[in-house]
C-alpha cells in the first residue's frame, strides 16, 4: 500500500517538478512569472496525442523527440514574440502577456482539436509492475525513469557545455553576463526554448495518465507554482524537490486523511510556507529581482 | 426597450397582419413550404439556451446543440409555432459553473428577451439561477437531477429528467436487492449534484439498515483516484455507489481496472453515457447506472429516434441530444397551447402537459415541477450499456 502510494505520489510529483523547473528557469532568467506554463504542457500533450500518436501512429520515442522539438521552436517564438518586445517594459506587462498566452492557447486548443477529451494509452497501456503486493502503473515507472535521465542530462548540460554555462550566468546576473560577452538575448531565447521543452516532456509523459483536455493546464500550473514555493522560489533543484514533496503529500494525504480535504491540506501547506518560511526549503531569505 | 417585449411584439404583429390583410384584400395564406418566410405576422419567438459550449463539459454542450437544433429546425420547417418561427439564442454556461450560468441566464432574459430558457443543465449551475427565473417570470426547462432543483417552491422550474430523489433510491434498491451488495462504499463529486445525490443514497441505505463502510469525495478535475480505490479495497467493499460527472467517472473506472479492483461500480447516469464509455474503455464493463437514455433501448420510440437522428447527423444520439430534443418539443407544445407568447402564459401551459410522448420517455407535470417519473437501470456489457430493468416512481 505504502509503496504503491509512494510511486504514484512520486510520479505525479515528478510532473509537477518538471513544470516547476521550467517556470523557475524563466523566473531566474528574466524575472517574469510564466502563467502559461501549464498551457504549454497542455499544448505538448495535444500535439503528442492528437497529431503524432493518433494521426500518424509514430512510435513513442519518435513522438517524444518530435514533440520536444516542436516545443523548443515554440519556445523560441515565445521569446521573440512575447518576451522580447516587452523586455524593457515593466515586468507586470510581460506577466500579463503570459496570462494572455495561456488564455489564447486554451481556447485555440478547443478550436483546433475540438472540445472532446483525448485518451491515449501510452506506450505501456494499462500494464502494471508488481512489487510484492503493490501494483505500480507502467506509466508511472516511465515518468520516474525519464525524470532521472533528464535531470542527469540537465546537470551535464548546465555544468559541462558552454551554452549551459551561458544560461546559468544569464540566470544569475544578466548585466554581468552581458559584460562578459554573452549574447543574453539569444541565451534568453534558448532558456525559453528549454523551459518549453521541459513542458513538452511533461506533456508527453502525463497525457496517458489521465486524458488530454484543453483545461488540463490550470491545475498542473497551480501545483507547479506551489512546488516552486515549497522548494524555494528561484531554486532550481528546489523546484523539483518541491514537486516531489507535493506529489507525495497529495497521495498520502488522500489516503490517510479525508480525500475531501486534500486540496485544503496541499494549499494549506503552501500558505504555511508563505507565512513562516517564504523562501521555501532551499531558497535564500532575501532575493534580488533579476 | 419596452416595445420589444414579447407581449408587445405579439400585439404589434397582430395589428400588422390585420393591416396587411385589409390592404391586400385577399385571404392570408400560409406558405408552409417556405417555412413561414412570406408570413409578415411571423415575428420570431425568442428562446434562450444555456449550455456548456466551452470548458470541460463542452462535449455535452455539443450534444445538446444537436438535439435542440434538430427539434427547432423541424418546427420551423413546418411553419413555426402558430406561424412564428423559433429563434434560438445560445449562451455559454461552462457546465457546473454557478457564476457563468447566472450571467448566461441573465443575459438571455434581459438582453435577448427570451420567453423561456432551456437549461442550465448542471445542478450546481441551475440552483443559483432559479431566483432569476422567478424574478423575471420566465419558465426554464432543465435536465438537472439534483433533488434541491424542484424543492425550492419555484413554479417557474420544469425538470425534464428523473429527479435523483427518486432515481437514487431506485438505484440503491437494485444494488441491495438484486446485486446483493452488503459492504458498500460511497464516492461523490463535491458539488450540489454529487452532494444531493449521495444524501439520498445514504438515506435509502439507512432505511435498509446499511451503513456505508467508507465515504470518499473528489472534484470534477480530480485525476488520481488511486488513494480512494486503495481505501475501498482495504475496507473490503463489495460495491461502491458513485454520484459524479463524466470524466471523474471514467478515470475512476479505468484506475479501478488497472489496480485490479474487484468491487462492483454502481452510480449516476454518467456511467451509461458515451464520454464515460470512451474514457474508461474496457474498464467500463460491468458498470451499473440509473439512466434515462441508451441507444440499445428496445422501446419503439427510442429506435425510431435513433434512425431519425442518424439520418441527419450520421451518428447515434445519446442522453443530452435526446433529453433536450424532447425539451425543445415540450416547450414548443406549451407555446402553441399558451394563450399568449410570454413567460407567464407559457408557464401555465407547461403545467398542463400530461403524458407528452417524447423520444426518451413520457412527460407529465407534477406539482413540484418534475415531469419524468421513470428510468432505466443499465449495465455496460461488451462496451455498450444495456437495459437490465425499467423502474418507475411509485
Amino acid at each position: 500500500m505504502l509503496i504503491q502510494l509512494g510511486f504514484s505520489g512520486l510520479a505525479m510529483g515528478a510532473i509537477y517538478g518538471l513544470v516547476a523547473l521550467g517556470f523557475t528557469l524563466i523566473w531566474n532568467a528574466v524575472g517574469i512569472v510564466n502563467f502559461a506554463q501549464g498551457e504549454l504542457v497542455m499544448l505538448a500533450a495535444f500535439v503528442s496525442v492528437a497529431s503524432l500518436s493518433q494521426a500518424l501512429h509514430l512510435p513513442w520515442a519518435v513522438n517524444l523527440v518530435l514533440t520536444v522539438v516542436f516545443m523548443a521552436v515554440f519556445g523560441l517564438f515565445m521569446a521573440r514574440g512575447i518576451y522580447h518586445p516587452l523586455r524593457n517594459a515593466p515586468q507586470l506587462g510581460a506577466i500579463v502577456a503570459t496570462l494572455g498566452l495561456s488564455i489564447f492557447l486554451k481556447n485555440s486548443a478547443v478550436l483546433v482539436w475540438g472540445p472532446d477529451p483525448l485518451i491515449d494509452s501510452g506506450p505501456f497501456g494499462n500494464a502494471t509492475v508488481s512489487l510484492g503486493p503493490a501494483k505500480i502503473y507502467g506509466q508511472h515507472v516511465l515518468i520516474l525513469v525519464t525524470m532521472v535521465v533528464l535531470m542527469v542530462l540537465q546537470v551535464a548540460m548546465f555544468r559541462g557545455t558552454a551554452i549551459g554555462k551561458a544560461m546559468r550566468a544569464t540566470a544569475q546576473d544578466r548585466e554581468v553576463a552581458r559584460l562578459m560577452g554573452i549574447n543574453t538575448d539569444r541565451v534568453i531565447a534558448l532558456i525559453f526554448a528549454y523551459a518549453c521543452m521541459l513542458a513538452g516532456v511533461a506533456g508527453v509523459l502525463v497525457a496517458p495518465v489521465f486524458y488530454v483536455s484543453a483545461d488540463m493546464g490550470g491545475m498542473v500550473a497551480l501545483k507547479a507554482f506551489a512546488s516552486s514555493i515549497v522548494g524555494g522560489f528561484g531554486h532550481v533543484p528546489g523546484a523539483v524537490i518541491g514537486g516531489l514533496i507535493l506529489g507525495l503529500m497529495d497521495a498520502f494525504g488522500s489516503y490517510f486523511l479525508s480525500s475531501q480535504y486534500i486540496d485544503v491540506i496541499s494549499f494549506g501547506l503552501l500558505i504555511a510556507f508563505l507565512i513562516f518560511r517564504p523562501q521555501g526549503l532551499f531558497g535564500e531569505p532575501e532575493m534580488e529581482r533579476p | 426597450m419596452k416595445w420589444l417585449r414579447p407581449s408587445a411584439l405579439a400585439l404589434f404583429s397582430l395589428i400588422a397582419a390585420l393591416a396587411l390583410a385589409a390592404c391586400s384584400g385577399t385571404a392570408a395564406t400560409g406558405t408552409g413550404a417556405q417555412g413561414g418566410g412570406a408570413q409578415k405576422s411571423g415575428e420570431p419567438i425568442n428562446i434562450g439556451v444555456s449550455a456548456p459550449l466551452t470548458g470541460q463539459f463542452a462535449e455535452d454542450g455539443g450534444y445538446m446543440k444537436n438535439g435542440i437544433n434538430l427539434a427547432v429546425k423541424d418546427i420551423n420547417d413546418k411553419g413555426g409555432i402558430n406561424g412564428r418561427p423559433i429563434q434560438l439564442f445560445w449562451e455559454d454556461d461552462q457546465g457546473p459553473n454557478p457564476t457563468a450560468a447566472s450571467n448566461a441566464v441573465t443575459k438571455l432574459i434581459t438582453q435577448n428577451n427570451v420567453v423561456a430558457v432551456i437549461g442550465p443543465h448542471f445542478s450546481p449551475a441551475m440552483l443559483p439561477t432559479e431566483p432569476i427565473f422567478q424574478k423575471y417570470s420566465v419558465p426554464a426547462l432543465t435536465g438537472a437531477t439534483g433533488p434541491p432543483i424542484t424543492a425550492q417552491n419555484n413554479p417557474w422550474i420544469f425538470r425534464i429528467r428523473l429527479n435523483d430523489e427518486v432515481g437514487a433510491r431506485l438505484l440503491v434498491k437494485y444494488a441491495v436487492e438484486t446485486l446483493g451488495l452488503k459492504k458498500i462504499g460511497l464516492d461523490y463529486v463535491n458539488t450540489a449534484f454529487g452532494q444531493g445525490g449521495i444524501e439520498v443514497v445514504k438515506d435509502e441505505l439507512s432505511k435498509r439498515g446499511i451503513t456505508p463502510v467508507d465515504i470518499e469525495t473528489h472534484q470534477d478535475d480530480t485525476k488520481d483516484f488511486t488513494p480512494q480505490i486503495l481505501n475501498f479495497q482495504q475496507k473490503g467493499v463489495d460495491g461502491i455507489i458513485v454520484w459524479t460527472d463524466d470524466q471523474p467517472g471514467g478515470l475512476l473506472a479505468k484506475q479501478m481496472a488497472t489496480l485490479g479492483a474487484k468491487f462492483k461500480l454502481v452510480g449516476s447516469t454518467t456511467f451509461s453515457q458515451p464520454p464515460f464509455l470512451k474514457l474508461a474503455g474496457d474498464a467500463a464493463n460491468g458498470a451499473i447506472s440509473i439512466s434515462d437514455f441508451i441507444p440499445d433501448n428496445p422501446d419503439q420510440h427510442v429506435q425510431d429516434w435513433m434512425k431519425k437522428f442518424s439520418a441527419v447527423y450520421n451518428t447515434q444520439p445519446e442522453l443530452y441530444a435526446s433529453a433536450y430534443y424532447d425539451a425543445a418539443n415540450i416547450l414548443a407544445e406549451a407555446i402553441k397551447k399558451a394563450s399568449k407568447v410570454d413567460g407567464p402564459s407559457i408557464q401555465k401551459a407547461l403545467q398542463g402537459i400530461q403524458n407528452f410522448q417524447g423520444v426518451m420517455t413520457q412527460y407529465s407535470w407534477s406539482s413540484n415541477g418534475d415531469m419524468v417519473h421513470s428510468g432505466l437501470i443499465t449495465e455496460v456489457k461488451n462496451g455498450k450499456p444495456v437495459v437490465v430493468q425499467v423502474v418507475k416512481e411509485k
